[in-house]
């Protein structure tokens, strides 16, 4: 089967002689079940979803890692991949689609829009999915080439190596509170400061 | 180039209605006035000798300048006499911002009225659906493109945040649709009453031939989702009457048919499409705003973003509008280069269109096929420019690079082998029994419907009217390449595909035409005021540093004055029409954006047709929302 205890060094304990059993942590079974089947919802929305095609297309094909199974259904996703830029508008539409997917659930922020609303840092454009989403992985780029998508990829399989079943802290669903938020207001301003040298690009003259 | 004579032919007959006109950068432009313009403009489409039929675009302009009012533009061009023409209407800001709707001239004017209204709360009066299409409808930070209006908005990131989350999708949908055979009645308990409590219906109001009944309870439950989502209690106890003869159907924007964050609502009799809405703006990026905010070289990164499907043309059209304004002429081998830079990037746009299409039409390989073949023009982008899809490739007066080593055998190497993967597509789909069933037939608009729509690019093509930038209003040269225009005859799906495919071979042929003829010498104009020196100059000598810093600080600064220039990219006539004040950031920065308009028409071609249709028919348009919406 070629289960591999993906650099932990921990050997798979398979009884010898007996093919019908092997032993093995529960937890790195589900795991293992987990980190190499996920299906992705995309939600492509701008350039970056370009490259997430190109990721799923022959050149880079996405099924190496038991995600060519596109979920367009939120419903029978693992992971949301947020490919491009989430304007305001969208905004509640991302929040239903997470909502609407059963844990466990990851969310893959890809390219410098969705991570921290990129060049965009105008009236119109959320500053980063994260003040609407938990995000697991980020991949930064302005779109992030096929591979850089793909090590983010890895790296949230790692991330689900490490995690337990028993935790249930993992899979507690983050409600929205009464003022319709995730975070606390002065987080999402803190997260949504603009920085570098875009402070200075507001002069209309 | 002297004025349009056109001027004087309305002087003549409209006398004091006809304001000042001048000439800017080679557009006649005429100011009129604003009680007569539906008038005048219908003259000018209408009376033999003026022919202005094709309403390229309408927009409005803000200057910096707080006392001078906002104006109103409307863009023609006469495809009979190919002679274009810039009409403006001035709206002082101390009076309401009123102009007469030219919807009852063309049908193309519906959107383009409706994002004048959102962006710059001008009202066209007479216009039969004014709402706002790029902000949602409840949207309350004001007009985006106002100068008043801050580049981030007027409020805080959260209360932004907030009000975003908190506005139900549902609210978005409009008047017109809960109109919809009194579909109101027909939507689940809950989110009528959701509806309601937004303020987007009040009860008592009048919704088609019934009153809205409701009760709202100062429950202010929290909202449960409502689009396929748990059914609640309310929506459980009180099911919802489907006693009517029509359904309300919505798609999107999270939909894999939609080819991007594109929303339909529609009505449906059985299958049939009875009328199709499309809601946009999903993707509204606020592109024409940041654009006044960044000196003419930075927002060629942005034109990468607009139509991504194909940057390179879009970077061309923008430095070319930017050279119009300031009267450069570029370098031969700049013209060429370009030319190969627009070519490749009309080859990569429609392969995805064919290759995302047959997918939506139940065909997946030439879906492989095509992307193999993007992948292949991706290396030589990547090679050119260090980028796959942004590739921010010109500069105002040039390039940011020249060709690399190899580049020019590596286009002909897939000049020679492209026309096999498109004899394999070819194969598998031109005279395929299901391609045809699904395509021939659907969707078709006679060229007058087109022109009237504002059609361009492959769509109007398809429709039988042979416009094309490249022929009709030449730049770079390209009539001097020997190339065909494919046109259609029935104006359906299928022609669009054959135009398309056609075009993907002429494309091919130009590009081998231009590796040809590729000159040697120079890709930039040699002008300090808008190239930057050598690096080894602007560290020896001091005037160079000087221009350097002066082209970094302070930017390319083209004259007063205004341009409009269009390019033809994959999807249709891409113009960019630049205001500039004397200052190194544009006043306006206006996209004529091919796919918006060609989307417009969508409605249209898709009454009367099965919902499966429906989404051929919105493939067939060959949209990209990142310029929809930009
Ligand atoms: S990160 Fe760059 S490529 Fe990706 S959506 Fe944003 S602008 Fe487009």
């Amino acid at each position: 089967m070629g289960l591999n205890v993906g650099g932990s060094g921990k050997k798979l304990g398979v009884v010898a002689g007996s093919p019908n059993w092997i032993t093995t942590r529960l937890d790195f079974l589900v795991n293992w079940a987990r980190a190499n089947s996920l299906w992705p919802m995309p939600f492509g929305t701008a350039c970056c979803a370009i490259e997430f095609m190109a990721t799923a297309a022959g050149r880079f094909d996405l099924a190496r890692f038991g995600m060519e199974r596109m979920s367009f259904s939120p419903r029978q996703a693992d992971v949301l991949i947020c490919a491009g830029r989430l304007p305001f508008k969208l905004a509640p539409v991302i929040r239903r689609i997470y909502d609407q997917m059963p844990q466990p659930k990851w969310v893959i922020s890809m390219g410098a829009c969705a991570s921290t609303g990129g060049v965009f840092d105008n009236y119109a454009m959320v500053q980063g999915i994260d003040t609407i989403v938990p995000v697991d992985v980020y991949v930064p780029g302005c779109p992030p080439r096929p591979e850089g998508l793909l090590y983010g990829i890895l790296l949230l399989q790692k991330k689900i190596r490490g995690e337990s079943i028993t935790d249930r802290s993992l899979r507690e669903e983050q409600l929205l509170d009464q003022t319709a938020l995730r975070l606390k207001p002065e987080t999402v301003d803190e997260l949504s400061e603009p920085f570098g040298n875009s402070v200075h690009q507001t002069r209309s003259a | 180039m002297g004025m349009n004579p056109t001027v004087q032919a309305l002087r003549e007959r409209f006398g004091p209605r006809i304001g000042r006109a001048l000439v800017s950068c080679g557009d006649t432009i005429v100011y009129v006035d604003r009680e007569a313009v539906r008038e005048i403009l219908r003259w000018l489409k209408e009376t033999p000798g003026q022919q202005y039929n094709y309403l390229v675009d309408i927009t409005a302009v803000e200057y910096r300048d707080p006392e001078r009012p906002l104006e109103v533009v409307y863009e023609l061009f006469s495809l009979d006499r190919k002679v274009p023409l810039r009409v403006k209407v001035e709206l002082p800001k101390d009076q309401p911002l009123e102009v007469d709707s030219v919807v009852p001239i063309w049908q193309g004017a519906n959107w383009l009225e409706r994002e004048v209204y959102d962006m710059f709360g001008i009202t066209f009066r007479g216009h039969p659906d004014l709402r706002r299409i790029l902000m949602w409808e409840t949207y309350s930070e004001g007009h985006p493109l106002r100068k008043d209006f801050p580049l981030r908005g007027r409020f805080s990131r959260s209360e932004q945040v907030r009000q975003a989350l908190g506005a139900s999708p549902e609210a978005h949908y409009s008047k017109e649709e809960l109109s919809i055979a009194d579909l109101y009645h027909d939507l689940p308990a809950d989110m009528r009453e959701r509806l309601v409590r937004q303020g987007v219906l009040e009860a008592g109001s009048r919704i088609g031939s019934r009153t809205v009944e409701l009760t709202v309870g100062e429950s202010g439950a929290a909202l449960a989702p409502a689009w396929g989502g748990a059914g609640t209690a309310a929506a459980v106890a009180e099911e919802p009457d489907f006693g009517g003869d029509h359904m309300l159907v919505n798609i999107g924007p999270q939909h894999p048919a939609t080819h991007g964050v594109l929303r339909l609502v529609v009505e449906l009799d059985g299958e049939v499409v009875v009328r199709c809405i499309p809601h946009i703006g999903y993707l509204h990026s606020g592109f024409e705003k940041l654009g006044e905010y960044r000196h003419y070289n930075q927002i060629i990164p942005l034109t990468d973003r607009t139509d991504y499907l194909s940057p390179m043309a879009n970077n061309v059209g923008f430095a070319m509008a930017v050279e119009k304004l300031m009267g450069i002429e570029i370098t031969e081998r700049c013209k060429v280069l370009r030319v190969i830079a627009c070519e490749m990037s009309r080859i990569i746009s429609h392969l995805i269109w064919m290759g995302t299409t047959a997918i939506d039409i139940g065909a997946f390989t030439p879906f492989l096929w095509t992307f193999y073949e993007r992948e292949r023009i991706y290396n030589l982008q990547e090679a050119w420019t260090g980028a796959r899809l942004t590739t921010s490739l010109t500069r105002v007066g040039g390039m940011m690079a020249d060709i690399p080593d190899g580049f020019v055998e590596g286009l002909r190497e897939f000049c020679r082998t492209f026309p096999k993967t498109l004899a394999e597509v070819d194969r598998v789909l031109t005279r395929n029994g299901i391609w045809c069933a699904r395509t021939q037939g659907l969707g078709a608009l006679t060229a007058e419907e087109a022109i009237n729509h504002s059609l361009s690019g492959p769509m109007l093509r398809a429709s039988g009217v042979p416009y094309d930038v490249r022929k009709d209003r030449p730049y770079l040269d390209y009539e001097t390449y020997d190339f065909e225009i494919p046109v259609g005859e029935h104006g359906d799906v299928y022609d669009r595909y054959l135009v398309r495919f056609e075009e993907l071979r002429q494309s091919t042929r130009i590009l081998e035409q231009a590796l040809d003829r590729l000159p040697d010498g120079p890709i930039n104009v040699d002008d300090p005021r808008v190239i930057l020196p050598p690096k080894s100059a602007a560290m020896n000598d001091m005037e160079a540093m000087i221009f350097h810093f002066k082209q970094v600080m302070e930017g390319v600064k083209p004259p007063v004055g205004e341009a409009y220039f269009p390019i033809e990219n994959g999807k249709g006539e891409l113009g960019n029409y630049l205001v500039s004040d004397g200052t190194a950031k544009p006043v306006r920065w206006r996209i004529r954006p091919p796919s918006f308009i060609n989307l417009s028409a969508l409605p249209k071609m898709a009454q009367g047709h099965l919902l499966a249709d429906l989404i051929a028919i919105n493939a067939s348009v060959d949209i990209v929302m990142g310029e929809v919406d930009r």
